[in-house]
């Protein structure tokens, strides 16, 4: 006989459970390990991110867990069982917080060792992390109470499905009690200390009222069925409580970085600024800028005096290009030289038109297809390719400067820059 | 040792006074029970619906005491603290139970030792015990979806009884039972009631007969009678015939239904 029969949950369970956690963490986290650069608040955002895979996961294989032990006629625990109540149902919660979190240590290992390798700036935000352990236990607690009040196989489903239903509700929780939010914060951004502290807190409390709601139920296990087995929900009142005030007060959960640390080079007089996590970026970003310029003969139709990473924040200073690096995309360089040739192909001009109907809507959306077509040229000319969606005219615009020899293409653009900048260059104005 | 009507057995044994449950929207399913049980086996006979689950569930703790008293092993198990005190106490098969059909028949065992307060380190040695007791030694490693109707009826049974609890309670076990198995299953209780309180219940007096020391005779959520089975068999025998008397085969069922029908003056009061 092994001594693996009384543990309070066989290991070959914890090990499925935890091998899923793994997999599930890992497949939640990867792709930031694909990121052009390392950055440490998408990465520890996505410790909490990642369990929109790996909640409804522990909280499936908790029910199936109590469900198992559990029922009111388990002959593994019967209510007149001495264990029967707190003793077991802590039993049990030991070993499965052991189970998820060596899974999910072991699933976040992969990409804090990638980050740590890569990353030039900042660290890994132990308090963010802190929560989404706190969010894991969370969705571990709520499975486990599922598996006590519903003691059926249809509790492992309707586990999975409150799990899920925890999820999609996220936005609408907001952000300072969501169990997760469906969009990563990235270097710029930082979620603040306050709401990340009370974020630990509140899931902690959650996730423990949830065991002493389920130790309640377990104790008070009849074999009858009564409103009296579920009194211990009662407790769930507290968190909750906390929750709404927290909801209630609003605070932000993410803000942007007051003095963000800059890494800046030049191409000819134009300043090129990145956030320094993104520094090894900086040349890539620099050439990018540089060739775009190039194929114009250093004459851009729209002035730019600076070009800044977006995760700087926004400037006031004029004719600055604000760059969104696209950093998830392999091809981030592409946008990014897209980016430079939209800027001087005029399509602020063009975003920045108001509304219009009739024969002036069909002319703006000439005009702004023909700015779109200079844009790919630009982007083609430098030697980048970004799958930019282009119309019909678009096409043939960038046809029309693809097909000329580069000195008329460069006069034709240097020609009707006015118009470029302003976003009033028609197709039928070209050749 | 045995069954009394007088409830003075507090400090061991069980102890019913005045037990009355109530099921919204029907009947009593307890009526002011009353009885002491200080060692041996005693069998709780009844048709369906007497009361006899209700009265093992309040006694294993899984039923509340709704009005009146009940003690397991001095603890009075209408009181939380009672109920966690004599839960070490309890071995309990329901009449309908659950098993894992995924785990083997010794980790079953062992799980149910555990949970019913078992050193974890001890329950291994245990559950080899109580499958011995059983005679389940040779399936120990079977997993339990293979077994029998017959099996899983002891393995019920090697489950209750492996922490050694001083108090079993037996609902109804031997139902569905072919004769074969439940000669085998009959062994098993003799076994396992040599050093304890058992509590019996069934509607078939051939397994009273069998196994148990004493009897109470129970309907419509009362004790109609209480004594040796000996003494229900001399009831049976001193009668002079009620309706049912006629159609008995055994003095033993001919006291039975004599029981039933109301005529002795061995009810409690």
């Amino acid at each position: 006989m092994t001594r693996a029969a009384t543990r309070p949950v066989p290991i070959l369970v914890l090990t499925a459970m935890a091998a899923g956690v793994l997999a599930l963490t890992v497949l939640g986290t990867f792709s930031v390990t694909s990121w052009a650069y390392a950055d440490w608040t998408a990465v520890s955002a996505v410790t909490r991110e990642s369990q929109v895979y790996t909640g409804p996961w522990v909280a499936a294989w908790c029910a199936w867990i109590a469900g198992r032990y559990l029922g009111p006629r388990s002959m593994l625990c019967l209510p007149s069982a001495a264990r029967s109540g707190a003793r077991i149902v802590t039993a049990h919660a030991g070993v499965i917080t052991a189970g998820a979190l060596a899974g999910f240590a072991a699933g976040l290992a992969p990409v804090l060792w990638s980050t740590g390798q890569r990353a030039t700036y900042g660290s890994l935000d132990w308090l963010v992390l802190a929560g989404s352990v706190a969010v894991l236990l969370m969705f571990c607690s709520v499975g486990y109470l599922i598996g006590c009040a519903l003691p059926r196989a249809a509790s492992v489903i309707a586990a999975a499905t409150a799990a899920f239903a925890v999820i999609l509700l996220a936005e609408t929780w907001g952000p300072v009690v969501a169990p997760l939010r469906l969009s990563t914060p990235s270097v710029g951004l930082y979620e603040t200390g306050t709401v990340a502290a009370f974020r630990v807190v509140f899931f902690t409390a959650l996730a423990l009222a949830l065991v002493v709601a389920s130790a309640r139920i377990v104790a008070d296990r009849t074999t009858t069925r009564s409103v009296g087995n579920y009194v211990g929900l009662a407790v769930l009142v507290v968190p909750l409580l906390l929750g709404g005030v927290a909801r209630a007060a609003g605070p932000d959960a993410v803000v942007r970085e007051a003095r963000p640390p800059a890494s800046c080079t030049r191409v000819g007089s134009v300043p090129v600024c990145v956030h320094t996590a993104k520094a090894t970026l900086l040349p890539a970003v620099a050439t990018a800028v540089d060739k775009v310029l190039t194929s114009v003969d250093d004459k851009p139709a729209v002035p730019l005096t600076g070009v800044s990473d977006a995760a700087l924040g926004r400037t006031t200073a004029p004719d600055v290009l604000v760059m969104d690096l696209q950093t998830a995309d392999g091809n981030w360089a592409g946008w990014a030289a897209a980016d430079v040739a939209g800027y001087i192909s005029g399509q602020q001009a063009c975003n920045q038109r108001g509304d219009a109907s009739g024969d002036a809507a069909e002319a703006a959306i000439d005009q702004a297809d023909v700015s779109f077509g200079i844009t790919a040229w630009l982007t083609q000319a430098a030697g980048y390719t970004a799958p930019l969606n282009r119309s019909e005219t678009a096409d043939q615009v960038a046809d029309t400067f693809t097909r000329l020899p580069t000195i008329q293409a460069r006069q034709l653009y240097e020609r009707f820059a006015p118009q470029i900048a302003a976003c009033q260059l028609s197709s039928s104005a070209l050749p | 040792m045995g069954l009394s009507e007088a409830p003075h057995l507090v400090g061991s044994g069980v102890v019913v006074t005045g037990l009355s449950v109530g099921f919204r929207g029907t009947r009593r399913a307890l009526d002011d029970v009353s009885f002491a049980v200080d060692g041996g086996v005693v069998g709780i006979l009844g048709p369906n619906g007497a009361g006899k689950t209700t009265l093992l569930s309040v006694l294993a703790t899984a039923l509340r005491v709704p009005a009146g008293q009940a003690w397991v092993g001095g603890h009075d198990v209408g009181t939380p603290s009672g109920r966690r005190a004599a839960r070490g106490l309890i071995g309990w098969l329901p009449q309908r139970f659950d098993l894992a059909g995924g785990m083997s028949v010794q980790d079953t065992v062992a799980y149910a030792a555990w949970s019913n307060g078992a050193d974890p380190a001890q329950s291994f040695v245990l559950a080899q015990d109580a499958l011995a007791l059983v005679d389940l030694s040779d399936r120990a490693r079977e997993r339990v979806r293979r077994l029998s109707g017959g099996q899983r009826q002891r393995l019920g049974l090697a489950a209750a009884v492996a922490h050694r609890p001083p108090v079993l309670l037996l609902d109804e076990p031997s139902v569905g039972l072919d004769p074969q198995q439940r000669l085998r299953f009959r062994a098993s209780i003799r076994a396992a009631a040599s050093d304890r309180i058992v509590l019996l219940s069934s509607h078939l007096l051939e397994d009273v007969a069998q196994v148990c020391d004493r009897v109470a005779v129970m309907d419509r959520g009362r004790v109609l009678f209480l004594g040796s089975t000996a003494e229900l068999a001399a009831l049976g025998q001193s009668s002079d015939g009620g309706a049912g008397s006629t159609e008995a085969t055994t003095p033993l069922e001919a006291g039975y239904l004599h029981a039933l029908e109301g005529d002795t003056d061995q009810a409690p009061s």
